[in-house]
């Protein structure tokens, strides 16, 4: 269980952050981890002896399943989205500003296909570079550079405001 | 402004909205090990069901034997 516990500790963050990033509310975020993790236990023995790279590579490839498995099963799913559910909100007590700045990251990032969706919280929430995020989504580098570099000026558009000079920092 | 400067700016824009705050964590994780705990009983409850359904097989069929044994026609 403590091998377990530092390999929770170690990537719930990448699979939180990927959760949020579908579209998915603070819970049916936390939901999704937790059934990935849940699936991770259940496979430990064989994910143990995968390298980290591997091992991350894995937990994307299953939220994803779960993710598309869970919205084949319940159209309903759109009522999850941040656009209906005002139960979004991150689940401890931020400020509205905090509040404000994550729907709009997740408004923007609704804008985007799903692989570049990944590609974008890989690269500016996890800081992975171009190399790691095309191990983890089995994608080649170029092609991640290429997607990122069509990605960059769109989100600029509509998140600097929020940047360090803009109006709402 | 240039491609390095945006990448830093959104690097920044989107660590600080998605970036999960301490008491989010902990009630994650601590709603995570209720979660496994509870995968945990119930793969032993299983394992117990089906460990005891074992039992019960072998009786049954330690009875087929000897019933078996029993009904045997006796030559001679």
């Amino acid at each position: 269980m403590t091998d377990f516990d530092s390999f929770y500790e170690q990537n719930v963050r990448l699979v939180y952050a990927m959760a949020l990033g579908r579209g998915l509310n603070a819970c049916a975020a936390e939901d999704l981890s937790q059934e990935t993790f849940l699936r991770a236990w259940r496979h430990f023995d064989l994910l143990r002896s995968l390298p980290p790279p591997a091992q991350r590579a894995w937990l994307i490839q299953t939220l994803q399943n779960l993710a598309n498995d869970t919205w084949r099963q319940s159209r309903a799913a759109t009522e999850h989205t941040i656009h209906t559910d005002p139960l979004s909100a991150p689940a401890e007590s931020g400020s509205a500003a905090d509040w404000t700045l994550r729907l709009d990251v997740l408004q923007a990032l609704s804008t985007l296909q799903e692989i570049d969706r990944d590609v974008v919280v890989l690269r500016y929430y996890l800081q992975w570079n171009s190399r790691e995020i095309g191990e983890a989504l089995q994608l080649p580098e170029s092609t991640v550079r290429r997607r990122l570099m069509a990605c960059r000026r769109h989100l600029a558009q509509q998140l600097l405001a929020w940047g360090p000079e803009g109006a709402n920092a | 402004m240039n491609d390095e400067t945006l990448d830093l700016a959104l690097e920044g824009v989107f660590q600080k909205a998605l970036t999960p705050g301490a008491a989010e964590m902990a009630a994650m994780q601590i709603r995570m090990a209720a979660r496994l705990q509870q995968e945990q009983q119930d793969w032993t409850t299983f394992t117990a069901v089906m460990l005891n359904l074992n039992t019960c097989l072998q009786s049954v069929q330690y009875c087929l034997n000897r019933s078996a044994h029993l009904l045997k026609p006796v030559r001679g």
